[in-house]
Formats: structure tokens, sequence, C-alpha cells
């Protein structure tokens, strides 16, 4: 008995090892991805806004990655609304989350700041994570570091979004009116339709951006002014040391540093002037205006003009067809050099927008990485989870853009690709994009149009200085948006006033600071 | 002698009844024009919301909001009911509602009642404890660690009710109404022998059925509006209560109109100005259908005879 | 006879006094047992709540010290540095401290009045009602106002205000008068604030004070209507006096939130408009726009204690007062 005993635990325990050496032996040449185990995973994934029907999608990647990865996903989708205020309360109850999307006006930077987020270094330029190494170039990963460290994924097809003007075409071929190609014409272009179509607003500004950017001036050497922190940063010519840190309304001791450059805020307040001269084309009372309901009064037929960046072309045109069946769209960039399509145009931090983090807390750091590895591992994944399943959801237009199914299923998948999958080498276009819109996306994605920003890869960290931020916020945010309606009487007064009151509660403290971490910026770039 | 005195009384209320009978026909024409002035400011702004909720989107947008719907459409009022979990949110609701109120009274009349009796020695300092959580908070953070980590309520439906179970407003309002009983009522009780529950149960509640009745339509009112500690605390959809679908749907809609604009893809015409007007009908219709009826219990639990020599 | 049933301060007070001597006598561990004992059932009754309250309402009250923290998300309450009252500054060291805190106090304070004023005598009014579908619809009618989100009556206000197309304006223009730029002009918000407060309140408001008149007693109004009281006199001698403890405590429950703006009505109506600041920018108001940015916990929390605070000591007060004047209607 005993014998028969001890002879059966031999050979299972023979078995046992050799089978374990087995499966060494397969994990080994399985994959080279893999730590050493296929045990299932489930990472607890969050997204915000409004997903339709990722269940299926889910299913089709478990599906097809059974063998490999053996990853479940269990995605919550939070309003976008409650977001933010969400993943604040989640992150404090140390709740379970191993892949969240955050943003820059969501609580991307506090959470840098306050270490919550695991650093992803690592994981970029790893040939053991293939996909990401063909998504992520080192410039790429390089520009989108939080306060010096890669603790999210940026996600972010194009980086930029050309911001201008929407104009009614048809209006303006009705009156006559040639193709409008500077400042000057566009006026004559409100002048004409006050004195044709006095029902018709010139141009609806209601929101908080008012004017935007209409009118304003590039300086001469863009490379020299950057923007941080709330302020101008002028550079020496050579841009390695920080000549001067400026806003509107400084005195003119601090602007006479600037000397020999067109670089003051003047250019500001000419601009904020001329909102004053154009604020008569504008809806009432624009100040109190929504800004969807100066949207609305575009779409709707009743607005000559409205503000929005160029990927808004097509649901602009389509609602307002609705309205006006004859209207026609064109668009007017606000800076000239890119109305002008000029190589070099657009100064760009190649910073996205959105990104995905992996929260400190999470143990399944590894796990989470794999999984986006694999969606960049090719065309065929990445479409998967941004665009659903093929021929059901979309169907392929060529290598680099896709188009919808002129019936849409019953279960459509809809998912905001800015929060997982964006990115410039997998993302197709939609090929119904009209080609107005087309020469425009066709200049942003030409990498001659961009020349890249000396503070790529910067962020200021402003964890010491929250009283100071919060009391000047508050003061900024009361002459904002008059000066950007165009209401203010005299801009210059008015800025001046509020740089002195900004002072007495910390102004020249957030300027210093700027300053130092700009400089500490520069000076550890410039060393490499 | 008492037939007489009642003749008397009679006689004496007629004539005084002619008197005052022009006075008040001058104050009844005050006071119906009142209520009907007041009644017409409060019912135009509805009335215009509910022909907003039926009319076309873009109608709207370029008509403005009338009486009277310039196209009418019921687009808004298909998109709130394609959820199909909206009969579940009905249903998560209802049950909120129904089972909430009822404990909420519970609890709110068994503290109301021994604060409103004078000779409790404590009931100050105990009124002091209560009315102090009406103005102190701690906020978001810690109420969401305790409910959420270490009470772990989340995707319960008792989360939806046992949080928000007692209001401190609502069990002052109800000590109010039992202060205004005579304390004679239940010291006769209690020389009979019966004990505060017994007195409670059995003298107090039966007369004070316009004073539980007013608050619990508060409670049910508080209920069926709710959504917060929805939003903080659900995401399995099954438990999702109707206020809370209904802020989403719009929500959801002003998203899919961003959407629009970064993806290229149109999305039609999303009718969000007549979503927000069909949202507020729905959410404002079960109370004026259940009001009136709450009303009777408003006329009823008068004192006469209660209290005799 | 006619017999004021809120005149509970003549409720033999024997046994308070006797209890205050034999309390006097022993140590105070054996009348607190001894009271407890006396009262069982309804400090019985009571512990259930209590209990509630405890862990509901006061274990969060732990997050107060978030006002005195550099909160940290990942180091929570228990972890976050504690940095004095750093995170009141930026509200006392706003140069609109004076505009924001005024505004606050005075629109509230307006809201109190009005409001009781015409909740009580709409209350009034609908119980003389004798018409039982006229008063039924009618209270339904009037209570619709409160369920609209203030959002939703932004939206009707444009149609109201706009200069030129406004209804408002056109009136006033049809009889040659000027028109209010009601964007632009300050003055005129107060008044619009406090008549849209009573649109949205009123109705609702007469619910508690029509289900108090309710409870009256019934024979005393006989016996003035035999004494020859008019309708009129009525009111003013039974029923006003009988509602005071009702008003008196709804007023001062108003008062604990007299240094809390009506954020949700303002922003949804004001919105983003700088130019009407002055007159109807709140404490809560102004505090959104610094943190809007920044979202930090510590900073609201501390400014949500500071209005807690001044509430507190407004109430204590005003409770202190009510006590004298009428008992009933003091809430400690």
């Amino acid at each position: 008995m005993k014998k028969r005993f001890a002879k059966i635990a031999m050979l299972l325990s023979v078995m046992l090892i050799s089978s374990s050496l087995v499966a060494c032996g397969t994990k080994k040449t399985e994959t080279t991805t893999a730590t050493g185990s296929t045990e299932p995973v489930t990472l607890k994934v969050f997204f915000s806004g409004e997903v339709k029907n990722m269940d299926k999608v889910v299913a089709e990647f478990e599906k097809r990655t059974k063998d490999t990865l053996n990853t479940k996903l269990d995605v919550t989708v939070i309003p976008s609304a409650d977001y933010k205020e969400k993943l604040k309360l989640q992150m404090t109850a140390g709740e379970d989350m191993d892949l969240v999307f955050d943003a820059s006006f969501l609580n991307l930077n506090t959470f840098a700041a306050q270490d919550a987020y695991t650093d992803l270094s690592t994981y970029f330029n790893n040939d053991k994570y293939p996909g990401l190494k063909k998504a992520f170039s080192t410039d790429y990963v390089a520009a989108n570091k939080i306060l010096g460290k890669s603790i999210a994924i940026p996600i972010t097809s194009s980086y930029t979004d050309i911001a201008g003007l929407m104009i009614r075409k048809d209006l303006r071929e009705k009156y006559g009116l040639g193709p409008i190609t500077n400042d000057e014409e566009l006026v004559k272009y409100f002048e004409a339709i006050k004195a044709n179509d006095p029902t018709i607003t010139p141009i609806s500004i209601g929101g908080a951006r008012g004017f935007y950017q209409l009118m304003g001036e590039n300086y001469e050497d863009p490379l020299r002014t950057v923007k941080a922190g709330g302020f101008n940063v002028l550079l020496s010519p050579d841009y390695k040391t920080v000549t001067n840190v400026y806003t509107a309304g400084d005195s003119d001791e601090i602007l006479a540093k600037n000397a020999g450059t067109k670089d003051t805020t003047d250019l500001l307040i000419k601009q904020y002037t001329q909102f004053a001269a154009l604020s008569k084309y504008a809806e009432k009372d624009s100040i109190s205006v929504a800004s969807p309901d100066a949207y609305q009064l575009f779409v709707s037929g009743k607005a000559g003009a409205h503000d929005s960046e160029i990927s808004g072309f097509t649901g602009m045109r389509d609602t307002l067809k609705k309205s006006v069946p004859t209207a026609e769209l064109e668009f007017y960039a606000y800076n000239p050099l890119i109305r002008n399509m000029e190589k070099g145009a657009i100064v760009s931090e190649y910073k996205a927008w959105n990104f995905l983090a992996i929260p400190a807390s999470s143990k399944k750091a590894d796990s989470a990485m794999k999984f986006m590895d694999w969606i960049f591992q090719s065309q065929a994944n990445h479409d998967l989870f941004e665009l659903g399943i093929e021929n059901e959801d979309w169907i392929a237009v060529g290598d680099d853009q896709f188009k919808l199914p002129d019936t849409a299923p019953a279960n459509q998948y809809s998912f905001p690709g800015f929060e997982l999958t964006w990115n410039s080498n997998y993302t197709r276009t939609n090929s119904s994009v009209p080609a107005e819109v087309k020469k425009y996306l066709d200049y942003q994605a030409n990498p001659d149009s961009f020349i890249y920003s000396e503070l790529a890869g910067f962020t200021f960290d402003n964890s010491s200085l929250k009283t100071e931020i919060a009391s000047t916020d508050a003061l900024y945010q009361s002459i904002y948006k008059p000066l950007q309606h165009g209401i203010v009487a005299n801009p210059a007064e008015t800025l001046k006033k509020n740089n002195a009151d900004s002072s007495k509660v910390g102004l020249n403290t957030i300027r210093a600071e700027v300053k130092k971490q700009v400089q500490a910026f520069l000076d550890k770039k410039n060393a490499k | 002698m008492e037939q007489i005195k009642t003749v008397k009384e009679t006689k004496k209320i007629k004539k005084i009844k002619k008197k005052l009978h022009k006075q008040d026909m001058i104050l009844d024409i005050i006071i119906y024009s009142v209520v009907i002035i007041f009644c017409y400011l409060c019912i135009v702004p509805f009335l215009v919301v509910l022909s907003a909720s039926f009319t076309d989107e873009l109608a709207l947008v370029q008509n403005g909001y009338r009486l009277w719907p310039s196209k009418f459409s019921t687009e808004a009022y298909k998109i709130v009911f394609s959820t199909d979990k909206m009969f579940n949110a009905y249903k998560v609701t209802i049950f909120t509602t129904v089972v909430g109120t009822f404990i909420s009274m519970v609890f709110t009349v068994a503290m109301a009642y021994p604060l409103s009796v004078k000779s409790l020695k404590y009931r100050g300092q105990i009124s002091l404890f209560v009315y102090f959580t009406m103005l102190f908070g701690g906020g978001l953070v810690p109420s969401y660690l305790l409910v959420s980590k270490y009470l772990n309520m989340k995707n319960n439906i008792w989360v939806l009710i046992i949080p928000t179970m007692l209001s401190a407003w609502n069990m002052f309002m109800l000590r109010n109404f039992f202060n205004s009983i005579p304390p004679d009522l239940a010291e006769s009780a209690k020389i009979d022998g019966a004990n505060d529950v017994t007195i409670l149960l059995k003298i107090i509640l039966p007369i004070s059925v316009p004073g539980i009745a007013t608050i619990g339509l508060f409670y049910g009112l508080g209920y069926w509006n709710a959504w917060f500690n929805a939003m903080l605390y659900i995401s399995k959809s099954e438990l999702y209560p109707l206020q809370y679908l209904i802020m989403n749907i719009l929500r959801n809609i002003q998203f899919m109109a961003e959407m629009a604009d970064k993806t290229g893809m149109s999305v039609g015409n999303l009718p969000s100005n007549s979503l927000k007007m069909a949202t507020t009908v729905l959410t404002i219709g079960p109370m004026i259908f259940v009001y009136p009826f709450i009303q009777k219990y408003f006329t009823s639990g008068m004192m006469v005879g209660a209290i005799k020599g | 006879m006619a017999r004021k049933t809120s005149d509970n301060s003549k409720v033999p007070s024997n046994d308070k006094a006797s209890n205050k001597i034999k309390a006097k006598g022993k140590n105070k561990d054996n009348s607190f047992l001894k009271e407890l004992w006396k009262n069982k059932f309804l400090y019985a009754l009571l512990v259930p709540g209590i209990i509630w309250f405890v862990v509901f309402a006061y274990v969060p009250l732990v997050g107060l010290i978030m006002a005195f923290q550099d909160f940290n998300f990942v180091k929570g309450i228990f972890g976050s540095k504690l940095i004095g009252f750093k995170n009141f500054e930026f509200l006392f060291n706003s140069k609109n401290l004076w505009v924001i805190t005024w505004n606050t106090v005075y629109l509230n304070v307006l809201f109190i009045i009005t409001g009781t004023t015409v909740a009580v005598f709409l209350a009034l009014i609908f119980v003389e009602i004798n018409n039982k579908w006229f008063k039924r619809i009618t209270q339904s009618i009037s209570i619709l106002p409160h369920f609209m989100s203030w959002t939703v009556v932004a939206m009707f206000m444009t149609a109201f205000i706009s200069t030129d197309t406004g209804i408002i304006n056109k009136m006033l223009m049809s009889v040659g008068l000027n028109q209010i730029a009601f964007y632009s002009d300050p003055s005129v918000w107060p008044v619009s604030l406090v008549l849209l407060k009573i649109w949205q309140g009123a109705g609702f408001g007469t619910i508690i004070y029509i289900a108090t008149i309710i409870g009256f007693d019934k024979e005393m109004y006989e016996a003035a209507q035999i004494d020859g009281a008019s309708r009129l006199q009525q009111v003013s001698l039974l029923t006003l006096p009988m509602l005071r403890p009702t008003i008196i405590m709804l007023t001062i429950f108003s008062v604990g939130g007299i240094f809390k703006g009506d954020f949700g009505m303002i922003y949804a109506i004001i919105g983003d408009n700088p130019l009407l600041y002055p007159t109807t920018d709140v404490i809560d108001t102004f505090v959104y726009r610094s943190l809007r940015t920044l979202g930090d916990m510590g900073m609201s929390t501390a400014v949500g204690l500071y209005q807690s605070f001044i509430g507190f000591l407004m109430v204590l007060i005003v409770n202190k007062i009510a006590k004298a004047v009428e008992p009933d209607s003091a809430i400690f």
C-alpha cells in the first residue's frame, strides 16, 4: 500500500515538475512582452462622457487576446460633468483604479504635483513594448512630460486645431464680395451684412472667449516669446536665458526690458482696442449670452460669422443647412500666417490636451501598459477601439480614412477617441470631410507647418502659490470677459489698474516663480 | 336653559353676519384677485416650458419660446424615453420614495415628539446637537469616504435612502407642529396610566395629520428629485433613479454635440433646448398630480371638542 | 372661553423647580440618570435618530480639518500637511471682501423679509378660500415655480429683459419710458433678484404656514365670530399671533444661512457678467471664480467653515432673543 502510494506520489511529482518545466519553456517562447505569466488580469478603466456599446468591442478584444494578454476590461464611464470631482473623491478614498482618463483641464496637474500617478518613463522606447515604441516617439514623449516626469500617456492625433471664424460663404457671395483674405475685408463683410440684412447679426460672440484671437498680431520671432504661468516670457535671442517676464498692464519699467523687440503688451492693448471697435457688429448684450446660444444663433442662420476651431466645420455646416438649405460655409483662420498656409507658422509644444494615467496605487501598471501596447501594435488593433467592429460600425477607405456605413447598426459603437486611441500614426480621418476642411487638416498634419517651442515639455508647478493664484484669478476674471467682448472703453487703463491690484495680492510672487522655473528648465535642457 | 342660549346665539350670529357680509364680499374679491394673479404668474412659465418641450428644436431656436408650439414635435420625449433604463429608473425611484419617506417619517416623528415635550430636561441640548448639523458640514470628501469606503455602501439601493434619511429642518418643522398640541392631552392620558409611546401613537399622531402630511410631502419630494447620491455612489445602471437618468440624458446630449465638432461626424440636430424643457416637465409633472390628492389631509385633524371643561 | 393653545409657558413649572432643587442637593450623575429613567420612553425614541446624526453628520465633520490643510488627494485627510490659516488668505486679502460680504448679507436679509411676508400673506389668503377645487388647483399651481431649476428660468429671462426686444423694455418704450439696461446696470438687480426669489419660493413657502393654521383650534374662531370679530380682525388677533412661533423659527433657520449666498440662483441668472458684480457678487460666486482653475478643496472648505461659523454666531444671538420673546419658537 505504502509502496504504491509512494510510486503514485513520485509519478505525480514528476508530472508536475515536468509540466511546469514545459510550461516555463512554452511561456518563454510564447511572448517576449509577458513578464512570466498569462494569469487572468482585470483592469479597472475609467472614462468620461458618453460611450455607447463598448461591450461588444471589449468582448472582441478579450476574444482576440485570450491566449496572449488574457486581460479583461472593467470599464466605468462617468458623466463628463461629474468626472473631475468623482476622480478626486475616488483618489482620496484609495479606490481601485488601473487606467484613468485625465487632462490639463481636469485634475492632471494637481495629481501630478501630488505624485498620484505612476511614472511611466520605462515603458516608452522600450523594445518590450513595440506598439508603444511605434506610436510614441522620443520627442513626443519628452514634450508631454508633466513636471519633468512621464506620468501620463498623451492621447492626441494632431498638435493643433486651427482657430478662426466660420463665415457664411453664401452671404458673402450674395453681397458681391470676394474671398476674405485679411481683416479689412472681414470688416467690409460685416458692414455689408449690416447694410443688406439688418436682421442678421454680423458676428455672434457670446461666451467667455468673445472675439478670441481675432485681429491679433504676431510677434517678430515667435520662438522668443513663450507663455508660462499666465505670463509672457521673453527669451534672449539665443533662447537660453529669460530676459523678461511680463504681462498686460505692467509698468513701463518692467516693459522697458523688452526694448528692441516688437514684443510688448501694446500688441494686446491694440487688439482689445480693435475689439471695442468691433463690438457694434456683435449681438446685443453679448456679455450675457452663453456660448451655446451664440452657436445656435449662427447655425440657425441669424448670424454671419462665429468663432470655431476647424474641427467644428462639418457639424456646423450640416446643422446650418437644416435651417438654411442654401447656406455654405467657409473658414477664416485668425492667424494670417496660417491663413496663407505658410511653413513654420505654428509654434507648438507638441503637447496633448488629453492623457491616460495609471494611479500610483494600482498594482497592475504592467498589465495596463501591455494593454496600451496592444492597441498600438497594429492598425487593426487600434481601429477596433477607436472605431468599432469593421464593416459594422465603420468601413475602411484606403489605409488612413474611414466612412460611416449607410445604415447605422442598432448597436453602433461610439467612443471618445481622445480618451484612449488618438494618435497621429494611426488615427483615420473621416473621408467625407469637405475639401475646405481637408486642406486645413492636411496643413495641420504637415510637420513643416510647425516649429518646436523652446518650452516643449515644461509644466509650471503652481502648488506653492495657491493663495496668490486664487487671488489674481479672481481679479483677472472680472476684466477678462469685458475685454474680450470689446465693452471696455479704455483697455490700457483697465489693464493697468488690474495689474496694480493684482500686485498687492501676489502677482509678483508668481512672476518670480515663473522666471525661476523657466530658467531652470532652460538650463537643464541646454546643459545636455 | 341651553335651548334659549342657542336661539339667542343664532340671532346674534345672523345680525353680525349681515353686517360683515359686505366687508366679506370686498375681502373675497381681493382674495380671489390676488390668488388668480399670483397663479397666473406661476403657471404661464410652466405652460411655456410645456409648449417648448413639444416644439421642434429648430422651430424653437428660430421662433423662440411661445405659449403654443410653433411646430409640434415629440422628439425630445422620444429621446428621454428611448433609454431602456427609464422603466427601471421609475421602479427604483418609486421604491426609494415610498420606502424612504416611510423610514424618514418614523425616525423624524421619533425625534420630533420627545423634543416637543416641555418636561424633557435635555431637549434644549439635544435640539442644539441636531441644529448644529444644519450649519456645519465636513464637505464631500469625508462623507464620500464614510459612505463609500468605511460603510461600503456603493452600488446598494440603500445608499439612496440611509445617508439622507433624516432632515434636521424637517424634524424641527414637525416639532413645531407637535408644539401646538395642548399638553393637557398628554397629561390626562398619563394620569390614565398611558406611557409616552402609547400617547404618541394613539393620541398625538391622529391629531397631527396636517403636520405629518406636510413633512411627509417634503421628504417625498426630496426622494423623488434626488440624484446627487446616485451620482456619487451608483455605477450600476439598474440602480439609477429617475432624476439621475434625466440629468444624464441632458449632459450626454451636450457631450455628443461637442463630439460632433471634434470628429467631424455630424450628429444631426440634437434637441437640447426642447430636451431641457421636457426633462423639467417630467420632473414637475408627477408633483402636480400628487399634490391635490395630498391636500385633503390638510383639512383633517381638527381638534373640536378634544378638550372640554 | 377663548384659550390660547400656545401659551405653554403657563404649564405648572413645579416639576422644573423641584427638579432643580433636587439636583442641587444630589450630585450631577444621579439627576442625569434620574431624568433618563423618568422619561425613558422619550429618550429611547430619540436614540436611533441621535445615532444617525452622529454617524452621518458628526463623523464627517472631521473633514473640517481640510480648511487648515494643504490638501493632498493621495495623503488624504489624515496625511495632508497643516498650514494654519493660509487657506483663508485669498478671501480676506481680496479688495472685494466688503462688497461680496455686504451683497451676501443684504440680499439674504431682503429674501428673508420679503419671502416670509409674502408666504404668510398668501397662506392667510389661501386659508380663506372656501371653494375646495379652486383652492386645490391654485395651491398646486402656486408651487410650480419651486420646481423649475434656475438654469431653465435663466433661459426665459432673456425674453423678458433683453434690450430692445425684451418684454419689459418693449412695455417701457411703449409708454414712453426709458429702457432698463439689465445686462449692464447693476442697480436694478437687488429688486429683480428679490422678485425672482419671491416668485419661486412664495407658493411653496405657504405649505408650512397653511398646515400650521389648519391645526388651530376652530372653537376660538367661532367664539370670536360670536363676539363680533370681522374676518380681518380674526386674522390679526388670532391667526397671526398663533403663527408667530412658526414664523420666528423659520426666520432663525434662515439667519443661520445669512452668510451663504444663493449660488444656484445667482450664478444661473447673472453668470459671468462682471458688469453686474457690484450688487450681485456674493461670497459663493466669488469663491467659485477664484478656485475655478485651482479646484483646491482646502480653500473651499475654509470658506465654508467661515460662513457656517458666522451664521452660527448669529443664530446664537437671535435664538436667545426669540427664547425671551416667544419661547416656543426658539430652536434650542
